[in-house]
């Protein structure tokens, strides 16, 4: 019956015609009958007809049996629409991109959201993988050690197969080349539990999981595989040189197969390797932390059943390894699943739902006022559409069905928004793209969603609108225009808080580029030409930290007997570098106790950055490398001891500390961060350790013969050096991105209001229209109609702009350290944001203002 | 819009079950219906020729009528409806069903 009732409703242009012939060839038939009965040719016609009925009615009734009639009056409702929106373009850009707006956070937001929370790894059937977490501290669900997992997997009678992998950057050596590479440790029937297959060879053997063996080997990911060797098919039985020992190639996993980390593996070792690539770590230590859990259970096992065998064996293990019990919790495989980061997580991401659900809101707002507007100007339109028959309720979901059309085509758009932003948005905060797992595709659950707010979007943009469109006009509409309607107060509060909205992003942009402008232009206080930054690669290469001092004491010395290199320093952290640690100073004598930023640095660091000392001396050769020797610089010897001599004077920290010199203030953590207390010590060089090198002559030489130089020394150096105007340059980039975000925010923001405030500005023009005509009739000049519709408009906007500028200052409280040479509440930043708004509000009302005062006194009086 | 189907019928749904009828005794196109239906209520039955229509296509949705395009008694090209096995099962549903309603009518009205 459905499955017909379809046919006939695709068929429905062929069925119509048929229905047609048919119909006609009766009454052909009944007039031959009539003309046989002796009626003249043409009163047989007319007569057969007049018997048959009405033929068109008719018809509609016989197609009312195979096509819903609702169906069709709604697809006439889409084509009428189709048409209104294309014969009003203007109004149509607006709307949809304001909606495009609203919509498209939300996609964004929820594609991201589905995606770290629904959506598995690159992993075979990863909606049927479960992952195991061992709780090790109240809250603190991770994994657990070898022996555990082990312990587990060996004896649990639920599960198909138990994966355990741990991943880490770590380098790599092929022929000449070495890359530091995300090492992923597996144990055995990994690509078993887990795996799609391979492009190339085979995974590994179970056999790999006894700590006594460890097998030479070594599985590429496909875009290891493409990216670092070319996609050469004969990779397998290639030697590869880790942590000192040799491996062999084995195999290519399948394209897109990314195992089970957040972070995207590059290259799979079996699991014996763990002790490799985590120095320290042993494959027999019951307290070694960790290796991710992913298995599957057998069909005829639940999740609970599961969690309570692994529970029971987990306490049987830890019991019998005499460590503390470790609750076990079985999970989806995705990444918000574990229950710590989806606490962590819901709390940042809740707040910033509710945001994105209110921006879809207010564009919502804004559009329905776009609605109202043209609503009252089309009156005579569904005026004459009511006087034609037309029911309310048809009226009504004519304009509802507009309403769709426009929410539709922007979740179209937003789809594509949310399948584009997502990946460029995490690129940009991982660094470097595709060092990630997560996919953000559109899948059902996205789709699903925007369908939900295409739907939420009509209702709440069209509904209200038609509504009233409906409901204040009658038939007398054909005669006398509309009627105003009671003010909006709503409006004028929405469209005012858009607008405050809109003053403080503005006005936060012009700090940030203000200080950009700054930091462009900065005195850094040190000297950072002819300085050359180095890191050692030393952490990622299994160097332990036992070695470091060795390694760095001598890469330093190689280096400085290079051609052209002056002094070499060591620092750890170096200025306008990313990691600071800070830490409590106490003045013993006075109690005073302050916050300092703290490094450790070798001698002559600050000769090499060219800050001189203003009393005291340097480190030197001799100090002792762990004793509590400090500099300090000039701002917080003004601080602990003001007026006084700091050099002899003691300090305390975690221990006695005492004063050996101060140096002039410089910028150390961050730009304008002069003036920050910071003392510095002299500590073994760790294996993090940045190396700096002045230098006179030609940069290049230097850049180029480093590399090599310090691989003749010791092969786990991969240095990658470059002039400290780069690392300048990257600070600059962090303040450049968090002006550019607040810059596109508050561009789209300007926007949301500008339609906000058009759509309220033609509303209220098209209310008062008859108005402005009889103001016009009686001699007013259009331009002073056009200052008045404007200058009501721009009283709201002057309301949310005051509004606007006490936010702005708040907001740039909290852009403090963002900003460098600017104050908080610049008045030069929220003067030009405010002259930006009200330039853009006097646009944005420009256009119905002279709309109004175009109106022809004449029509107006005839209409009266 | 407001418009009401007209329903000529005095008992709703017999058209159908005449449709049904004349049918069942042969292949027919639209006119041949209304005309078979006419004679054979010995011209006491008048149909809105119109309706028949819509009725037509409601037993063809429902599988009860079988239409296909053929050529009529005087030779014109129509549309030749059949009655299938499942409208014969309905055919006898729908007299059952009449037969009883005639009856309990014709007691109310104490003919009997």
């Amino acid at each position: 019956m459905l499955l017909r009732r379809l046919r006939y409703w695709l068929e429905s242009g062929k069925r119509a015609a048929a229905l047609r012939e048919e119909m006609e060839l009766h009454i052909q038939e009944k007039a031959a009958e009539l003309r046989d009965r002796g009626f003249s040719e043409r009163d047989a016609l007319a007569e057969a007809r007049r018997r048959f009925g009405n033929f068109t009615f008719k018809q509609e009734e016989s197609r009312d049996v195979w096509i819903m009639r609702w169906w069709s009056e709604l697809c006439q409702d889409v084509r009428y629409g189709v048409r209104t929106l294309s014969s009003q373009p203007g109004f149509t850009f607006a709307a949809v991109l304001t909606l495009v707006l609203g919509i498209g956070v939300n996609a964004v937001f929820f594609n991201v959201y589905n995606s770290l929370a629904f959506a598995p790894w690159g992993i075979r059937d990863g909606a049927s993988a479960v992952q195991v977490w061992a709780e090790r501290g109240p809250g603190m669900w991770s994994g657990m050690s070898w022996p555990h997992f082990r312990y587990l997997r060996d004896n649990a009678q639920t599960f198909e197969g138990l994966a355990a992998f741990s991943g880490t950057p770590f380098r790599v050596y092929s022929g000449d080349a070495s890359w530091d590479l995300e090492t992923v440790t597996v144990n055995g029937n990994y690509f078993d539990v887990l795996g799609t297959g391979f492009t190339l060879g085979r995974g590994f053997t179970t056999t790999s999981d006894d700590e006594r063996d460890r097998p030479a080997e070594a599985v590429l990911h496909y875009d290891t595989w493409r990216s670092r060797f070319g996609g050469d098919p004969g990779v397998i039985g290639r030697p590869l040189e880790i942590g000192g020992h040799r491996v062999e190639v084995v195999g290519v996993a399948a394209a897109g197969f990314d195992g089970g980390a957040p972070s995207k593996p590059a290259i799979w070792l079996p699991a014996a390797w763990h002790d490799v690539t985590h120095p320290g770590q042993s494959m027999t230590n019951a307290d070694d932390c960790c290796r991710a859990l992913i298995g599957r259970l057998k069909a005829t096992a639940s999740r609970q059943q599961a969690q309570a065998e692994l529970n029971t064996l987990s306490a049987q293990f830890l019991s019998a390894a005499s460590q503390k019990p470790q609750r076990i919790l079985l999970t989806s495989a995705s990444f918000l699943a574990n229950p710590r980061r989806s606490t962590q997580f819901s709390t940042i991401l809740l707040p910033i739902a509710v945001a994105f659900f209110l921006i879809l809101l207010l564009a919502c707002a804004n559009v329905s006022n776009l609605q109202l507007a043209r609503g009252s100007s089309r009156g005579r339109e569904i005026a004459v559409r009511l006087a034609l028959g037309a029911g309310r309720g048809r009226v009504l979901r004519q304009l509802m069905v507009e309403s769709l059309l426009l929410s539709t085509l922007a979740g179209i758009l937003s789809l594509v928004v949310s399948a584009a932003v997502p990946a460029r948005i995490f690129d940009m905060a991982a660094g470097s793209p595709g060092t990630l797992t997560f996919r953000f595709e559109n899948d059902i659950r996205v789709y699903a969603f925007v369908l939900l707010a295409v739907f939420a979007a009509t209702l709440f943009s069209g509904l209200l609108p038609a509504l009233q469109t409906v409901r204040t006009i009658d038939l007398n509409g054909l005669r006398e225009g509309t009627r105003a309607t009671a003010r909006g107060w709503t409006r004028s509060i929405l469209l005012a808080a858009q607008v405050a909205l809109c003053a403080i992003l503005l006005s936060g942009t012009m700090l940030l580029v203000r200080s950009l402008n700054n930091v462009r232009d900065a005195n850094v206080g040190f000297d950072h030409r002819s300085l050359i930054v180095t890191s050692t690669g030393l952490e990622t290469s299994g160097a332990t930290q036992r070695e470091a001092p060795g390694l760095i004491d001598e890469l330093t010395a190689a280096v400085a007997a290079l051609p052209g290199v002056e002094t070499v320093a060591w620092a750890s952290p170096i200025p306008l570098g990313e990691d600071f640690s800070d830490t409590d100073i106490t003045n013993p004598s006075t109690n005073e106790r302050i916050d300092a930023g703290v490094g450790a640095v070798s001698a002559g660091f600050f000769r090499a950055l060219g800050v001189p000392l203003l009393a005291g001396r340097d480190f030197g050769p001799r100090d002792s490398t762990d004793s509590n020797l400090v500099i300090i610089n000039e701002a917080m010897a003004q601080r602990l001891f003001p007026g006084e001599n700091a050099v002899g004077k003691s300090l305390r920290s975690s221990r006695q500390l005492e004063v050996i010199g101060v140096v002039r203030n410089f910028t150390t953590m961050r730009f304008g961060s002069d003036e920050i207390p910071f003392l510095w010590k002299t500590a073994s060089p760790g294996l993090g350790t940045t190396i700096l090198i002045r230098y006179s002559g030609p940069v290049e030489p230097i850049l180029h013969t480093l590399p090599g130089r310090a691989r003749e020394l010791d092969r786990r150096f991969l240095l990658s050096a470059a002039p400290y105007s780069e690392t300048i340059a990257a600070a600059q980039g962090s303040s450049r991105r968090m002006a550019a975000v607040a810059g596109v925010l508050a561009g789209l923001c300007l926007l949301v209001a500008c339609v906000g405030i058009y759509g309220v500005a033609a509303y209220n023009a098209a209310q008062r229209t008859r108005e402005m005509g009889i103001r016009m009739a009686m001699g007013a000049q259009p331009r002073a109609v056009i200052v008045m519709v404007i200058r009501e408009n721009l009283r709201t906007v002057i309301a949310g702009g005051m509004l606007g500028i006490v936010g702005a200052i708040g907001f740039g409280q909290l852009l403090t350290s963002w900003l460098y040479g600017v104050k908080p509440g610049d008045a030069f930043s929220i003067v030009t944001a405010m002259s930006i708004l009200l330039a853009t509000s006097v646009l944005a009302a420009l256009i119905p203002a002279r709309r109004c005062s175009r109106v022809d006194p004449a029509i107006t009086l005839r209409q009266e | 819009m407001g418009r009401k189907a007209q329903k000529n019928d005095s008992l709703p749904g017999s058209l159908d079950m005449l449709i049904l009828k004349t049918l069942s005794r042969g292949k027919l196109h639209g006119y041949a219906i209304v005309q078979n239906i006419q004679q054979s209520s010995g011209d006491e039955l008048l149909i809105e020729e119109g309706s028949l229509y819509p009725a037509l296509q409601r037993l063809e949705l429902n599988g009860w009528i079988d239409g296909e395009w053929g050529l009529t008694s005087n030779n014109r090209r129509g549309r030749i409806y059949k009655i299938t096995a499942k409208g014969r099962k309905q055919l006898i549903e729908e007299t059952e069903r009449y037969k009883q309603l005639t009856l309990a009518i014709a007691r109310v009205m104490e003919m009997d």
